[in-house]
C-alpha cells in the first residue's frame, strides 16, 4: 500500500489503517513489524511528517520489545530522530547520553552498529568530540561496516581521528587495513604518506 | 454568423461523423492528454519516474517565490515585443510578392520563400550559432569589414558606455549578458519568416482588383494602397499569426537552450520561462514542479490570447 | 497531357514509391521482430566519437557469427539529447536493451535504477564464461575481474546495494598539443612539466603569433573544455582548504561538507586559497579565444585541430577523433599544476591529484523491460571479457576496463596516474544543479577578455550561498526519497527470513545501514539549513 501509486495521504492512511489493524490482533512478529511500519509512516511516508508520534512509537515498541530486532531498529530510528532534532546543546546533551544508554542495551549487530554510526557522527559534527566519536566508531567498527564504501570512510575516519589524539597504534592498523584494500581510491597515496610518518614518529 | 441546423437534421448522417473519430483520437492522445497529465503532476513530488507523492499547491507556492521564473518573464516580454516588430518584414515581403506584375515571378517568389522550410529548424540554429561565434563567426566577420564595429566601438566608448563593444577584441554575442537579448532579437535577420508570407499573401489575394481600381481612381499612392486597404484586409491573417507568434515565443526554448545551455547562459540573460521549465525537469529532477511551471505558462498564454481577440479587432 | 499534368504524375509516382518503399521496410522490420527464430537485442549509448561505433560493429559480428539467430543493433544517440531520450524511452516502454549509464544519462536517482533497470548482482558474482582461457581472470567473480573492482557508480549503486551496469572503458582527461606547431613555437622536445613551464609555453605562443602574424591562441577553450583546465587549476588550490573543511574525517572531497563550510563562514570568496584559485582560472581563461564560453565542444575541438591553437584539455574520449582528423601530430601531456615549492600558490597545495579512484566508465545497464535479459548478460560478457575488452581497446583507442588488458600505445599517457593526493574542490560543485547554474552564469566576468577576479566575486557572490541552499535541500529531499524507498525491500528481506537465509541476512544489514545513514544525513543537512534562517 505504501509503494501505489500515486502516494496519496488516502494511500498512505489505508496503508496506516491496515497496519493498525495488524498491531492490535496480535503482539506476535508480525505485530511488531506492523507497529515498527507505523512509525515509519510517521516519520517518512506521510508527507508532513510527524516526528513526535514517531518516535513514540518506536519508543513504546522497544519498551515492549526490547530483545526484538525490529524494535531494536526502531530504537535505532528513535535515536537519530531524536539527536536530529533542533533543540538547545544542553538538551541534546542529555538526549546523547540517553541515547548512548539505549545502543549499549542492543544486542542486534546491524541496530546497536547504526546507532553507534549516528552518536559518531553527533560527536563529530556537533560536539567536536574527537575522542567520544572515535569511541563510537570503533563499537560500530568491531560489529562490522555492511557496505564497501562506508567500510572505507571508516577505517579513514578511525585512523584520522586515532592519529589526531596521539593513538599512534590503532591510527596505523587501520590507515594500513585501508591501503591493503582499497588501492584504487583516491585516498589511498596520501594514506601512505600518513603510514610512513606515523611509523616514524610522527603524529 | 453560423447557421442553426436541428438536431434531426444534424445526427441524419451520423456515420459521417466517424470520419472525425481518427483526428479526435490523435489530437486527444498527443494533445490533450499530455496536457491534462501536466495539470495533474503539478500537484506532485514528481521526479519523472513512477513514484510521486501528492504534495497540493506546493509547488505553486513555491512559484511564487520563485525569482528565476519571474525574472525569465521578463526576458520574455522583450522577446515578444521584438518578435512582434519582427512580423513587418513578413509582411511587407508579402506585399511586395503581391504586387509583382508577372505571375511567373510570383511564382518563383513563393518558391524562394519556401524551400528554406526544408531545412530543418536545428540546422538553422546551428548555422546561427556559428554566425555568432566571435572569431569565426559571420557577424563579426561583416561588422569589421563594413567598419561598422569601429562605429559600435566609438558609440560604446564616447556616448552610451555599454563597456561591451572594445577595440581589438572580437564581439562574445553569447557570452557577454548585455548582447544576449540582442543577439536573439537578432536572430532570424532579415526576420522574414516563409509561413508568415504565405499566411499574408493568402489573404492579399483575396483583395478584388476591383479595390485596387477605385483606389487608383481616387489617387491613392502605393503607401496609402498599403495603409488603407492591405493591412486592414490582412488584419484575420495578422491576428492569428500574432497569437501563432505569442504562444509560440512564449512556450519556445529551444533556441535559448541550444545558444545558450540549460543555465540561460551568461548572467543568466537568456533565461525564458520555457528554458526554466526544462532545466527544473531535467537538470534538477524536478518534474512535478516543472508541470506546474508550465501550467503558469499555460494561463499566462491564455490570458495573452484573449487579450488578443478581445483588443485586435477584424473590421470587415 | 501538358507538362503540368505529367509533373504531378511524376510527382505523384515519387511520392507513392517512397511510401511503397518505407511501408516495406516497416513491414519487414516488423517481421524479423517476430521471427521465433532471430533475436534482436539494442544496446544504445552517446559515444559518437571517432572508432567507438565501428568496434561495437565489430565485435557485435563477431558475436553474431558465434550465436546464430542472434541479432545485435546499435543506437547512437547524440549526448546532447540522451538524457531527455533515456527518460522518455524508460517512461514510454520502448527503452533498448543495453542502454549506457552515466553522465549522459544525468542524475541516475534511485528510483530510476531500481524502476527501470535490473540488478545484475547474482551475475556479477559468478565468473565470467568468456573469460575461461585468461589465465588469472579464469575463476574470479566478473567483478573482480575490471579494473575498478565494479565499485563504482553507476556500474554499482552504494545506496541500493546493487549492481547495476558493466563497464568497457575508462576516462582520464589530459591537455593535446599540436607537436609541430610546438616544435617551431618552443623549439624544444618535452612538453611542459611544471605550471611555470606551462605559463611560459602560452607565453611563447603569444609571442609567435604577433612575430609571425599567425591567427594561432595558446589554448583552445569552450564551455565543455575550459573546465578541465582551469577547474583543475582551481582545485589544486583547494586541496588544503578541503582537508580543513572535512567535518568527517575522510581526508577527501565531501561537497556536502564544502558547501556547509561555505554557509557556516568556514570560507568564503575572500578566503587566500580560493582567490589564489580564481587567480589562476582568470590567468589561464585569457589565454584562451575571446567568447570560448559560447561555444562548445565541437568548435574547440575544430579550433585545434584547424592549428588555429596550440593546446587542448579534453578527454581519453577525445583521442581517437582528434587523432583522426588532425593532419599534424598530437602530443599528450597531463596538466601541470602548481607545485608545493611555488612561491605564490605552493601554500595551498597538497600535490598532483592521484588518479587512483578513476572508477570505469562507457557502462551499460541492462533495462527491466528487456525481453532478452539472458542473451543481454551473455553479450556484455563477451564485450567485458579479456579478449573482447583487448579488442576494444585496440580497436577503438580507448582505455581498456578490464585487468590484463593492454592500453594501445597512443591512449597509455591516458593510464590513471595512482600517485597523487586528495583533489580539491570547485565552485560549481558536482552534483550542485544550481551552484553550478550560478556559477556558470557569472563565469564570464572571470574569464571574460575584460574579466577579473573582483569583478566575479561582485557577481556570484549574492546568489551563492541561496543556490548552494536549494541544492542541499533538495539533497536532503532526495536523500529522504532514498530512504523511504527502502522499507519496501528491508521488509521483503525480513520476511524471507534472516535466521535461515544469508543472502537475505546480508542485503538487510546493507540496505538497513544505507537507509539509516541516508536519512541521518539528510536530517542533519535540514538542521543546519534551519539553523542558517
Amino acid at each position: 500500500m505504501l509503494n501505489v501509486q500515486p502516494k496519496t495521504d488516502g494511500s498512505v492512511e489505508r496503508a496506516a489503517g491496515i497496519l493498525r489493524e495488524l498491531s492490535e490482533e496480535a503482539d506476535d512478529p508480525y505485530g511488531i513489524l506492523a507497529r515498527y511500519y507505523l512509525g515509519r509512516i510517521e516519520q517518512i511516508h506521510r508527507a508532513k511528517p510527524d516526528w513526535e508520534k514517531a518516535a513514540a512509537i518506536y519508543r513504546d515498541l522497544h519498551t515492549a520489545h526490547p530483545e526484538h530486532p525490529i524494535a531494536q531498529i526502531g530504537a535505532v530510528k528513535y535515536g537519530i530522530l531524536r539527536l536530529s532534532e533542533r533543540v538547545p546543546s544542553a538538551v541534546l546533551s542529555s538526549r546523547v547520553a540517553e541515547i548512548e544508554r539505549l545502543a549499549g542495551s542492543l544486542d542486534f549487530p546491524a541496530a546497536r552498529r547504526d546507532l553507534n554510526l549516528a552518536l559518531a557522527q553527533v560527536y563529530l559534527t556537533i560536539f567536536r568530540s574527537d575522542e567520544k566519536a572515535l569511541e563510537h566508531l570503533m563499537v560500530a567498527e568491531s560489529i562490522g561496516i555492511a557496505r564497501l564504501k562506508n567500510r572505507a570512510d571508516v577505517w579513514v575516519r578511525i585512523g584520522d581521528l586515532a592519529a589526531s589524539l596521539g593513538q599512534r597504534e590503532v591510527a596505523l592498523q587501520y590507515f594500513q587495513k585501508f591501503v591493503e584494500r582499497f588501492q584504487r581510491d583516491s585516498r589511498t597515496y596520501t594514506i601512505g604518506e600518513r603510514i610512513r610518518e606515523l611509523q616514524q614518529g610522527a603524529p | 454568423m453560423a447557421i442553426r441546423v436541428s438536431n434531426p437534421k444534424a445526427l441524419h448522417e451520423w456515420r459521417l461523423y466517424l470520419f472525425l473519430l481518427p483526428s479526435f483520437l490523435l489530437i486527444g492522445t498527443f494533445s490533450y492528454f499530455p496536457a491534462l497529465s501536466a495539470i495533474y503532476h503539478s500537484f506532485f513530488d514528481w521526479q519523472g519516474g513512477d513514484s510521486r507523492k501528492f504534495i497540493g499547491l506546493d509547488n505553486f507556492r513555491r512559484i511564487a517565490t520563485d525569482k528565476v521564473l519571474w525574472g525569465s518573464f521578463l526576458t520574455i516580454a522583450i522577446l515578444v515585443i521584438a518578435n512582434i516588430v519582427k512580423m513587418i518584414p513578413s509582411i511587407v515581403m508579402a506585399v511586395m510578392v503581391h504586387r509583382l506584375k508577372s505571375d511567373r515571378w510570383q511564382y518563383w517568389y513563393r518558391v524562394l520563400l519556401v524551400v528554406p522550410m526544408i531545412v530543418p529548424g536545428l540546422v538553422t540554429l546551428f548555422i546561427w550559432k556559428f554566425f555568432f561565434d566571435p572569431n569565426m563567426g559571420v557577424l563579426n566577420r561583416v561588422l569589421d569589414v563594413t567598419g561598422l564595429k569601429s562605429l559600435l566601438v566609438a558609440l560604446d566608448a564616447h556616448l552610451f558606455h555599454w563597456g561591451v563593444f572594445l577595440p581589438d577584441v572580437p564581439i562574445a554575442w553569447l557570452s557577454q549578458p548585455d548582447l544576449i537579448i540582442p543577439a536573439l532579437i537578432l536572430w532570424g535577420f532579415p526576420w522574414i519568416g516563409a509561413v508568415g508570407v504565405l499566411i499574408y499573401l493568402a489573404g492579399l489575394q483575396s483583395i478584388g482588383v476591383e479595390v485596387y481600381e477605385a483606389a487608383e481612381l481616387d489617387g491613392a499612392g502605393p503607401f496609402q494602397r498599403f495603409l488603407h486597404i492591405e493591412l486592414p484586409l490582412i488584419t484575420t491573417q495578422i491576428r492569428l499569426s500574432l497569437v501563432l507568434l505569442v504562444i509560440g515565443t512564449l512556450q519556445g526554448f529551444g533556441l535559448q537552450l541550444l545558444l545558450l545551455g540549460e543555465g540561460g547562459g551568461a548572467g543568466g540573460r537568456g533565461m525564458v520561462p520555457g528554458l526554466w521549465m526544462f532545466n527544473r525537469a531535467f537538470v534538477a529532477g524536478e518534474f512535478g514542479y516543472a508541470c506546474a511551471i508550465g501550467m503558469v505558462l499555460f494561463v499566462f498564454i491564455l490570458v495573452l490570447t484573449l487579450i488578443n481577440n478581445k483588443y485586435v479587432r477584424v473590421d470587415k | 497531357m501538358n507538362w503540368e499534368r505529367i509533373s504531378n504524375m511524376i510527382g505523384l509516382g515519387l511520392l507513392g514509391v517512397c511510401f511503397c518503399i518505407a511501408a516495406n521496410r516497416v513491414m519487414s522490420r516488423a517481421a524479423e521482430q517476430r521471427d521465433p527464430n532471430l533475436q534482436i537485442l539494442k544496446f544504445a549509448h552517446w559515444q559518437l566519437e571517432s572508432g567507438v561505433r565501428a568496434t561495437f560493429d565489430e565485435l557485435a559480428r563477431e558475436y553474431e557469427r558465434s550465436h546464430p539467430g542472434v541479432r545485435i543493433e546499435q543506437l547512437a544517440i547524440p549526448e546532447r539529447i540522451f538524457k531527455n531520450w533515456h527518460r522518455t524511452q524508460l517512461i514510454g516502454g520502448n527503452a533498448p536493451d543495453l542502454i549506457q549509464l552515466g553522465q549522459g544519462t544525468g542524475g541516475l536517482t534511485d528510483e530510476l535504477l531500481a524502476r527501470y533497470y535490473t540488478p545484475i548482482s547474482q551475475f556479477v558474482e559468478l565468473p565470467n564464461p568468456y573469460n575461461a582461457g585468461s589465465g588469472e581472470l579464469a575463476g574470479l567473480p566478473w567483478r573482480e575481474t575490471f579494473l575498478d573492482g565494479l565499485s563504482n557508480t553507476p556500474a554499482y549503486s552504494d545506496s541500493l546495494v546493487e549492481y547495476y551496469g558493466i563497464p568497457a572503458s575508462m576516462f582520464t582527461v589530459r591537455v593535446y598539443y599540436n607537436a609541430d606547431l610546438f616544435q617551431k613555437i618552443a623549439g624544444a622536445s618535452q612538453p611542459p612539466r611544471t605550471y611555470e613551464d606551462f605559463i611560459a609555453l602560452c607565453q611563447k605562443t603569444e609571442a609567435y603569433r604577433t612575430a609571425e602574424g599567425e591567427s594561432v591562441l595558446p589554448i583552445a577553450g569552450s564551455k565543455y573544455n575550459a573546465p578541465y583546465m582551469i577547474d583543475a587549476l582551481f582545485a589544486s588550490m583547494t586541496q588544503r582548504l578541503t582537508l580543513k573543511l572535512d567535518t568527517f574525517h575522510i581526508m577527501g572531497l565531501d561537497g556536502n561538507s564544502v558547501a556547509l563550510g561555505f554557509l557556516d563562514g568556514q570560507w568564503n570568496w575572500q578566503t587566500p586559497a580560493v582567490e589564489a584559485g580564481l587567480n589562476l582560472m582568470n590567468a589561464v581563461g585569457q589565454l584562451m579565444q575571446p567568447g570560448f564560453l559560447q561555444l562548445g565542444r565541437d568548435d574547440a575541438l575544430f579550433y585545434f585541430v584547424q592549428g588555429r591553437a596550440l593546446l587542448l584539455a579534453s578527454g581519453s574520449w577525445d583521442s581517437s577523433s582528434i587523432e583522426a582528423q588532425a593532419p599534424f601530430k598530437i602530443g599528450v601531456f597531463t596538466m601541470p599544476l602548481p607545485r608545493t615549492d611555488h612561491s605564490q600558490y605552493g601554500q595551498f597545495v597538497l600535490g598532483h591529484p592521484s588518479e587512483a579512484g578513476t572508477g570505469t566508465g562507457l557502462v551499460f545497464g541492462l533495462t527491466a523491460g528487456s525481453k532478452n535479459q539472458d542473451l543481454a548478460i551473455d553479450f556484455l560478457r563477451f564485450i567485458s571479457s579479456q579478449p573482447g575488452n583487448t579488442r576494444f581497446a585496440e580497436m577503438s583507442g580507448w582505455l581498456p576496463a578490464v585487468v590484463g588488458v593492454p592500453p594501445n600505445d597512443r591512449i597509455a599517457p591516458f593510464m590513471p596516474i595512482t600517485e597523487g593526493y586528495t583533489a580539491g574542490f570547485v565552485p560549481a560543485l558536482s552534483g550542485f544543479a544550481d551552484t553550478a547554474r550560478i556559477v556558470s552564469n557569472h563565469m564570464h566576468r572571470l574569464v571574460g577578455q575584460t574579466g577579473s577576479v573582483a569583478e566575479f566575486i561582485e557577481g556570484v557572490q549574492p546568489d551563492y550561498g541561496e543556490a548552494l541552499a536549494s541544492d542541499l535541500r533538495r539533497k536532503a529531499k532526495n536523500g529522504l526519497r532514498n530512504a523511504e524507498s527502502k522499507d519496501t525491500s528491508l521488509a521483503a528481506n525480513w520476511v524471507l527470513g534472516l535466521e535461515d537465509n544469508a543472502e537475505a541476512r546480508a542485503k538487510f544489514d546493507q540496505l538497513i545501514e544505507a537507509q539509516n545513514a541516508q536519512e541521518q544525513s539528510a536530517y542533519y543537512l535540514r538542521l543546519k539549513l534551519e539553523s542558517k534562517r
